[in-house]
């Protein structure tokens, strides 16, 4: 059954046990595309960034949920207001251009709901994949850890920084 | 529901993180009787963030710095009031802050010490580097320091325990930019075990990232560093026990005792012949102005009025270099690999007093990379790809004036699940402390650029970062402007001790949890050689 009432998060009440009606969570999918769009290996976040997950940090986060619900209702009006469609019937260049006014209007929101995103796409394991293979930086070395090279290949140089003029403020000046 | 018979004790320690465990140890191995109690737990070894391969989102939930974001069930919430944005950062565990920490581990200079006389800056200290420096030594083997003697911007010193850390690529650059530029520079000391350290402390694997915890120990975090050798020096460690009020006799001079919520919500007392109060700069205030009473009625121990003023913070800011080409950037300590004092002193000729260091290391994790400086949209993945692996830090650390409008104060519109008050900072950059980090931030600049960067960003001096929380229960000889004496012991009350970096005078501009553990060494030792006027 759609929830039929206009102000889900005002009334503080989920539907059917979700944060979203349907018309956000629609809101929601689309603008995750928009925000991290498919690119050469990179799927986008509308692939990859699952709505429970958006909902359940809404539930657990404090003042989260009035803040992404706000910029999907906004995303979804404007929309409205310049083709008289849905966020997701807009040709491509006319979504970017909603979402601009929408985070121009409401910056902090909006960045609340950009973090999210983030958040939830570089946790996926395909996209840290694909971060590993595009930037050669291993994620997994923070799990693992790495082969941690010797030290002393730059122990010639200490020692002559060491053997510089002492540079020790004298206290006995004061 | 409250226990009828109160519980007598020699010594309470209130607070289990850097301070409280070096204290509580010290008492113990003296043979004093210690309880001490942690209002949290123990952190679960097994949910550490790196256990996983999505670390970096579990530390920005369940792990995040700031209790109001984490609301652990144990933690009072804090939160930023000032003109300069704070974002707290402290843990209400068993190990303290520390087991959010780095693990730079830096010592203060003899100028630290004397920064009124030399330079007209903050408050002379009533102890000296050389009261200090044994306790250093101490502490520096307990935890054991990974680093090198012979450092000529530093005093002598016995060699660390363990070798440096690793270094990594991105490290060999920075110290061919600290030559090129002529700058003083050394091996950054790390409360990280670079070999087997004993009780568990395995040697550093090079994860990184080391605020989201270290699996391996190698991170001397105060609950595997401090705490198996505190337990087994007697100390009986009382964790989830959140103390709300400190009582004091009719006199007011004396601590009669303290009453405790425990782990079940029931109010228990202990009367101790001596408490010691180490909850940090945040909470060893907030504990003293909850125990406000007839005879101390703007907060215990606090005749002075200073009791949760002189804040001061550091003044800190990242310096992000980045390069053609990838650096490692898994590669090398997280913490600080290279640091210098180049610029710690007082020049004349600049605008401001005091100085700052420059600590330099690796890069930021994707996540933190993204959420910072990558935009949305159809530029997302280019400037990510040009961005991770390809970027280095250099971390500034500034001296903070002690300000007495810098503060903590109690907050009766946010408080914890039994209704205690929460804490707020309110704090502001000082003109002097905005000149020294824009000059830090400057020299940074001039480090990446010559380290090869191409591009060099910053995250400016705002929302300053809370994590060195010191000054607000301040050590002097003069009770008119401090709140404890050069033991710790409090001026207005006989047998109260406040033992953490509250008790700092000053900060000077490194990271102070060395410093705080020397001087709780050294606490312990002061109340050791008085015990006898405490009837211990």
């Amino acid at each position: 059954m759609e929830w039929k009432g206009a102000e889900p998060c005002a009334m503080g009440t989920a539907a059917m046990g979700r944060v979203f009606t349907g018309q956000q969570a629609r809101a929601f999918t689309d603008l995750a595309e928009v925000i991290i769009p498919p690119g050469g290996e990179w799927p986008s976040a509308g692939e990859v960034v699952v709505l429970a997950d958006m909902e359940a940090r809404c539930e657990d986060t404090f003042g989260l949920r009035d803040a992404v619900c706000m910029v999907l209702d906004s995303v979804h009006q404007q929309a409205m207001a310049l083709e008289a469609a849905s966020f997701g019937a807009l040709p491509p260049g006319r979504r970017i251009e909603v979402v601009k006014q929408v985070e121009a209007a409401a910056p902090a929101e909006f960045r609340k709901l950009v973090e999210c995103i983030y958040e939830f796409y570089y946790s996926d394991p395909g996209v840290q994949r694909t971060v590993e293979q595009r930037t050669r930086f291993r994620i997994r070395a923070a799990v693992d850890g790495v082969s941690v090279a010797q030290f002393e290949d730059v122990l010639f140089r200490v020692a002559e920084v060491g053997a510089r003029e002492r540079r020790v403020r004298r206290v006995e000046e004061a | 529901m409250t226990e009828r018979n109160a519980e007598e004790a020699d010594i309470v320690v209130v607070g289990a993180g850097a301070a409280g465990a070096a204290v509580s140890l010290r008492l113990a191995e003296r043979g004093a009787h210690v309880v001490c109690l942690e209002q949290g737990g123990w952190v679960n070894r097994d949910e550490l963030p790196k256990r996983f391969a999505d670390w970096e989102r579990r530390g920005r939930r369940y792990w995040h710095p700031d209790p109001t974001a984490r609301r652990w069930r144990t933690d009072y919430p804090v939160r930023s009031v000032g003109d300069t944005p704070v974002n707290p950062w402290l843990y209400m565990v068993v190990g303290g802050s520390t087991v959010g920490f780095g693990g730079v581990y830096w010592r203060l200079l003899p100028s630290d010490f004397r920064t009124h006389s030399l330079d007209g800056f903050g408050v002379d200290w009533p102890i000296s580097y050389e009261d200090l420096e044994p306790y250093y030594d101490q502490n520096e083997k307990i935890i054991g320091l990974s680093g090198m003697a012979g450092d000529p911007t530093g005093p002598d010193r016995i060699e660390p325990p363990l070798p440096p850390v690793e270094m990594g690529r991105i490290g060999k650059m920075w110290i061919d930019a600290f030559e090129k530029l002529g700058w003083y520079w050394w091996p950054q000391d790390c409360a990280i075990s670079t070999r087997d350290y004993g009780q568990g402390r395995g040697e550093c694997l090079g994860r990184g990232f080391c605020r989201f915890g270290c699996p391996s120990g190698a991170l001397a975090t105060v609950d595997v560093s401090y705490w198996p050798q505190a337990l087994q020096a007697g100390v009986d460690l009382r964790i989830n026990a959140r103390v709300r009020k400190i009582s004091v006799d009719r006199t007011g001079r004396r601590v009669d005792s303290i009453a405790y919520y425990d782990g079940d919500g029931m109010v228990r007392e202990l009367r101790p012949k001596v408490l010691v109060l180490s909850c940090g700069g945040v909470g060893t205030p907030r504990l003293l102005l909850m125990s406000s009473c007839a005879a101390w009625p703007h907060g215990l121990a606090n005749s002075s009025g200073m009791v949760g003023r002189n804040l001061m913070l550091h003044v800190h800011s990242l310096v992000v270099g980045r390069f053609g080409a990838p650096v490692d950037g898994d590669h090398g300590a997280w913490g600080g690999s290279v640091s210098s004092r180049e610029f710690y002193e007082t020049d004349t000729g600049n605008g401001y007093l005091r100085g700052f260091t420059l600590g330099a290391r690796r890069g930021l994790a994707p996540m933190e990379t993204a959420m910072q400086v990558v935009p949305w949209g159809n530029s997302h993945h280019a400037e990510f790809e040009r961005r991770v692996n390809r970027e280095g830090v250099v971390a500034i650390c500034g001296d903070d004036e002690p300000e007495v409008t810098n503060g903590v104060a109690l907050d009766w519109d946010k408080r914890d699940q039994f209704g205690l008050p929460g804490a707020t900072i309110s704090y502001a950059l000082s003109g002097n402390s905005i000149a020294l980090g824009e000059a830090a931030i400057a020299r940074g600049r001039e480090l990446c650029m010559a380290a090869g960067a191409e591009e060099v960003r910053d995250t400016g001096l705002a929302p300053v970062s809370g994590w060195h929380l010191m000054g607000t229960a301040r050590m002097g000889d003069d009770p008119a402007a401090s709140v404890v004496n050069a033991d710790h012991q409090a001026h207005d009350v006989d047998n109260l001790f406040l033992v953490d970096g509250s008790s700092m005078p000053t900060g000077g501009a490194v990271n102070p949890t060395n410093t705080i553990q020397a001087m709780a060494l050294r606490a312990g030792d002061r109340l050791v050689a008085r015990r006898s006027e405490f009837g211990i």
